[in-house]
């Protein structure tokens, strides 16, 4: 039986079928799906490798456990990502780590408005540091906002699947990557105009 | 994020340039005239490029055999729990038998014997838990040598 072709909500029923039934090689398959996305949300929750590696692995045998109880009411992309959030937020909790910066709700239109339209794209680019500059800005962000940007640009979940996986509203997602990434081109005109 | 309210004009625009930026460095294409846009896709460019961690090659792999080592685990833990409940039921309900039964069959018994004989109620009762004895203790040492 071919099973395991990630994404499709067929594919995933045949996959979860084959795992509640012990077919060899199925949960090894389930796995190698969705490994990438468990791996990026806790890495960028709790960013140390050993941490990383122990939470992932402790995430997919929850999965493995209560796979039984998956009732495809979402993707199980969602469903899994949904228990590495939340296995990587009670470490963060446990650690009295915030997993986000309190702020606000105005701060939007702030941010915006301490961005200047005038820019000098060639003179930013030319700087080959300004990319690493831009990363370092990224990893000083609250680890929830962290994990929301990498998910959305890196791993293309769609901002319902985000809010699904968080447990927030599709408001609070959106509004979440708007302040941070309209942070990150105040901190970028701010770099670039201390560079010339 | 005590409150929500929608985007004004302004701030559409700047989601706007942000998404169009996202979606121009998901395809590739060439540059952009709007400056918004190209700031927003050196950021986009940067958040899809973050310091990650590398994911073990072996990953799925070992996780998949500590999940089969698991499941093994769990279901020799249920056999021994139900196992162990059985033997506790039987020997409850031997006793509640035996509580309840015992004067009215050993009379019986003792009344069924041959005039004369040398076996009484307390003989019977005797070689009843000497068998009993017997039955537990390779039992037990059955279980012993299993685990």
């Amino acid at each position: 039986m071919q099973i395991g072709e990630p994404g499709g909500i067929d594919a995933d029923r045949v996959l979860v079928a084959a795992v509640l039934a012990g077919t060899p090689g199925a949960f090894e398959t389930l796995v190698s799906n969705y490994q990438r996305l468990c791996w990026h949300i806790i890495n960028r929750m709790v960013r140390h490798p050993d941490d990383t590696r122990d939470l992932c692995q402790d995430t997919f045998l929850r999965v493995h456990r209560y796979l039984h109880q998956y009732r495809f009411e979402s993707a199980l992309k969602s469903w899994i990502g949904q228990v590495a959030y939340s296995v990587a937020r009670r470490h963060l909790e446990r650690k009295r780590i915030p997993i986000l910066e309190d702020s606000g709700d105005e701060e939007g239109l702030s941010v915006v408005d301490q961005v200047p339209d005038e820019f000098d794209l060639e003179a930013a680019s030319a700087d080959a540091q300004l990319g690493a500059v831009l990363r370092a800005e990224i990893e000083a962000l609250p680890p929830l906002q962290r994990t929301v940007l990498t998910m959305y640009h890196l791993d293309e979940v769609p901002i319902a699947e985000i809010a699904k996986i968080t447990g927030l509203s599709a408001g609070a997602i959106k509004t979440h990557l708007f302040r941070c990434r309209a942070r990150l081109r105040g901190r970028l005109t701010t770099l670039v105009g201390a560079m010339e | 994020m005590s409150k929500k309210r929608d985007f004004d004009e302004r701030e559409q625009r700047e989601w706007d340039a942000q998404e169009s930026a996202l979606r121009a460095e998901r395809s590739g294409r060439g540059g952009d005239d709007d400056p918004t846009v190209a700031q927003y896709r050196l950021i986009a460019r940067a958040l899809r490029t973050p310091p990650l961690d590398p994911l073990p090659s072996d990953f799925a792999l070992h996780v998949a055999a500590r999940a089969g080592q698991q499941a093994t685990v769990a279901d020799e833990g249920i056999e021994r729990w139900i196992e162990r409940g059985l033997a506790v039921l039987l020997l409850l309900v031997g006793a509640v038998a035996l509580r309840v039964y015992s004067g009215e069959v050993f009379s019986e018994i003792s009344f069924a014997l041959p005039e004369g004989s040398n076996f009484g109620v307390q003989t019977v009762v005797s070689w009843s838990l000497a068998v009993a004895l017997c039955v537990g203790l390779s039992s037990a040492f059955a279980f012993a040598r299993k685990h």
